[in-house]
């Protein structure tokens, strides 16, 4: 019986190899077919651009785009800090464009090949501190708030203190990001979020500590089908992958508490090491244009701040609550940014809240 | 060219052993020793606000090990790995005795039973077990329906959940090694315990247990050792409480980009599965003398 199991094993690892040298064979000569085109490599977040609106730029350009993906800005700092080589545009967010920044991964927009940056919210641009876009482009905007099932919960002005709420113990989640979590406890209690002061973040730990014995888990992505199925009532979440949900599923909204909300945009920047930084600078324009970034927004669910973009999409989009924020929230809104050395006083915090039973 | 296949073919003949093992030990030292290395080193190293790691060496990362928030989390992953290895052993038990008691066909398809969701993605395990323990799901109706549980129970995110699925995906690592060992098992000596007068709890905790120990021990160190480091079945089943020291190395490297503190971390498990493993296989040892002394005896 061992002989013959171990047989087994034999057959599918060869069964393994044969399969993998077709892979590798195949893969070859689909290369070979387009060697002379220009490649240009995108790094960005899952399900995050119009397909139609990157094969126009293909055709357009004469180049193929390829995508790769990262799930966070760590994950995709680690790999650029290993190896700074393979990609041209890169789309993080902007405490992760300040750290960038910082250690030379990217470089400046070349203005002339990026005329289009007009179209970007001045009020924006200011309130990230890159008025002139000279290293990045804010692309797409989200909201932190609350994503809920209206059935459930009925509809009602929120407050963050939902998650203290005995009634929805076990079905609400907060998000595993310990900026983003302790920064919504850091706005109830009045903080500015990016506050490095030893008791304000002591009082937000506590307050965090008694929201976290009320909810059912830390969660980011597996929480928002939790959320479409019934599984929770309330989540913590971003804005367009709640508003996704919410365009196919009647129940589910998307609401920004009442005490304000974290906002943050992730930026288009061109990495230091970038073969074709031309293509890159024409790409980022491309996707600026309005009624591009216009069918950015219909597929991704998320806001560009791009005016003239914005008016092209259709009314009952823009009427889902929590779309379209008012300017009034955009300049209500906090954005994390990154603080150096002091993130270990949030991992100290985070550490704590996690420890706590 | 002719005096270096010269100077190959003498080695290769004087020590034929050697030069076969030596693709898989450079491979070993390559893909793992290496590694294993740097991961050490980077322990030692200062920690970078930007990421990775900064210039001078320090000990910081060590000293910090002493924080108190980490006694629960590793007596926390020492009780879940536990219950996880006893269960394992104790379902597979009686799973190996019955593979290696049935015969033929039956015995291969019960075998290739166990081995498929061995080869099955973990992850796919997990999305099962999120369909099937949904509030909405198969399992919880069923339950309901029984009477077993009343409709507001959250089957999900327990503890009881964590164990549940991890029992399940690392199962097969127990079943095998037993399997392996009773089948070699001498069953003609439980009859001769029956014959002798020894009741069927008897010839099972004084024959056919001290018979089988070393496969126990060595299924043990198969379902401890990966269980110790497992990171995705608490991610993903546990709740806001179920944090196991894994999870702890994952937020040390992504949110704090603190890769000195992370590998100070992974040294520590790496020691710790390394104790395991010494004390798991000397119990095995212990027992294989045993069992060949008594032989040699009788």
């Amino acid at each position: 019986m061992k002989k013959s199991l171990s047989g087994m094993f034999l057959n599918v690892v060869c069964a393994l190899f044969c399969v993998s040298a077709l892979v590798v064979l195949s893969g070859c000569s689909g290369e070979n077919s387009t060697g002379a085109k220009k490649v240009l490599h995108f790094y960005t977040w899952v399900d995050y651009i119009d397909p139609e609106v990157v094969e126009e730029f293909e055709e357009r350009f004469q180049c193929e785009v390829k995508i790769d993906y990262f799930d966070s800005n760590e994950a995709m700092l680690a790999k650029i800090k290993s190896s700074n080589v393979g990609y041209d545009v890169i789309l993080p967010t902007t405490y992760m464009v300040e750290v960038m920044k910082q250690e030379q991964l990217i470089q400046k927009l070349n203005p002339e090949l990026v005329p289009n940056r007009k179209f970007i919210d001045p009020v924006v641009a200011e309130k990230l501190g890159d008025p002139n876009c000279e290293y990045s482009v804010p692309y797409y905007e989200g909201f932190t708030g609350l994503g809920y099932n209206k059935k459930e919960v009925g509809d009602k002005a929120f407050s963050w203190r939902v998650f203290e709420d005995a009634a929805l113990a076990r079905r609400v989640s907060l998000l595993d990001d310990m900026r983003e979590s302790i920064g919504a406890a850091l706005i109830v209690l009045g903080y500015d979020i990016n506050t490095t002061d030893d008791a304000q973040l002591n009082e937000a730990r506590d307050l965090l500590i008694q929201w976290k014995k009320n909810i059912a888990k830390f969660g980011v992505d597996d929480v928002k089908q939790g959320l479409d199925n019934g599984e929770f009532f309330v989540i913590h979440g971003y804005s367009g992958d709640i508003l996704q949900y919410a365009n196919e599923n009647p129940n589910i909204q998307f609401a920004v508490p009442r005490e304000g909300a974290i906002v943050s945009y992730d930026h288009f920047v061109i990495s230091s090491a970038s073969a074709e930084p031309e293509l890159a600078n024409e790409f980022i324009n491309f996707m600026c244009l309005p009624e591009n970034a216009a069918r950015n927004i219909q597929t991704t669910f998320f806001n560009v701040p791009v005016p003239e973009a914005q008016k092209q999409v259709p009314e009952e989009m823009r009427a889902l609550p929590g779309f379209m924020p008012s300017a009034e929230d955009i300049a209500r809104a906090h954005v994390v940014r990154d603080l150096g050395a002091d993130n270990k006083k949030f991992s100290r915090v985070w550490d704590e809240v996690k420890a706590a039973e | 060219m002719k005096q270096i296949l010269k100077a190959v073919s003498k080695i290769v003949l004087w020590k034929p052993e050697w030069t076969l093992t030596i693709p898989s030990l450079v491979m070993l030292l390559t893909l793992v020793g290496i590694p294993t290395l740097v991961i050490l080193l980077t322990a030692l190293r200062t920690s970078s606000p930007t990421g990775g790691v900064g210039d001078g060496w320090s000990l910081e990362a060590i000293y910090r090990l002493g924080n108190p928030i980490y006694v629960p989390i590793v007596v926390r992953t020492i009780i879940y790995t536990t219950i996880t290895t006893v269960l394992c052993i104790l379902i597979g038990l009686p799973v190996a005795y019955y593979l290696a008691r049935c015969s033929g066909r039956l015995r291969t398809t019960l075998l290739l039973a166990v081995v498929i969701p061995f080869w099955t993605n973990i992850l796919v395990h997990l999305c099962a077990w999120k369909m099937a323990l949904h509030p909405d799901g198969i399992v919880k109706k069923a339950l309901v329906f029984l009477n077993l549980v009343d409709p507001g129970t959250v089957l999900l995110y327990n503890p009881q959940t964590v164990i549940l699925v991890m029992v399940h995906v690392f199962l097969p690592f127990a079943i095998i090694p037993l399997y392996a060992t009773i089948e070699k098992f001498d069953f003609r000596l439980l009859e001769s315990a029956r014959d002798l007068g020894a009741g069927s709890l008897q010839t099972l905790w004084r024959v056919f247990l001290p018979g089988i120990a070393s496969g126990i021990w060595s299924a043990a160190i198969l379902v401890f050792v990966p269980v110790l480091g497992c990171y995705i079945v608490p991610q993903y089943m546990g709740n806001a409480n179920i944090l196991l020291l894994a999870n702890k190395i994952e937020q040390r490297t992504f949110a704090d980009r603190n890769l000195p503190e992370a590998a100070a971390l992974s040294g520590c498990l790496l020691l710790a599965m390394l104790l395991v493993w010494l004390f798991f296989r000397g119990m095995s040892r212990i027992h294989e003398a045993r069992e060949a002394q008594k032989e040699t005896k009788s």
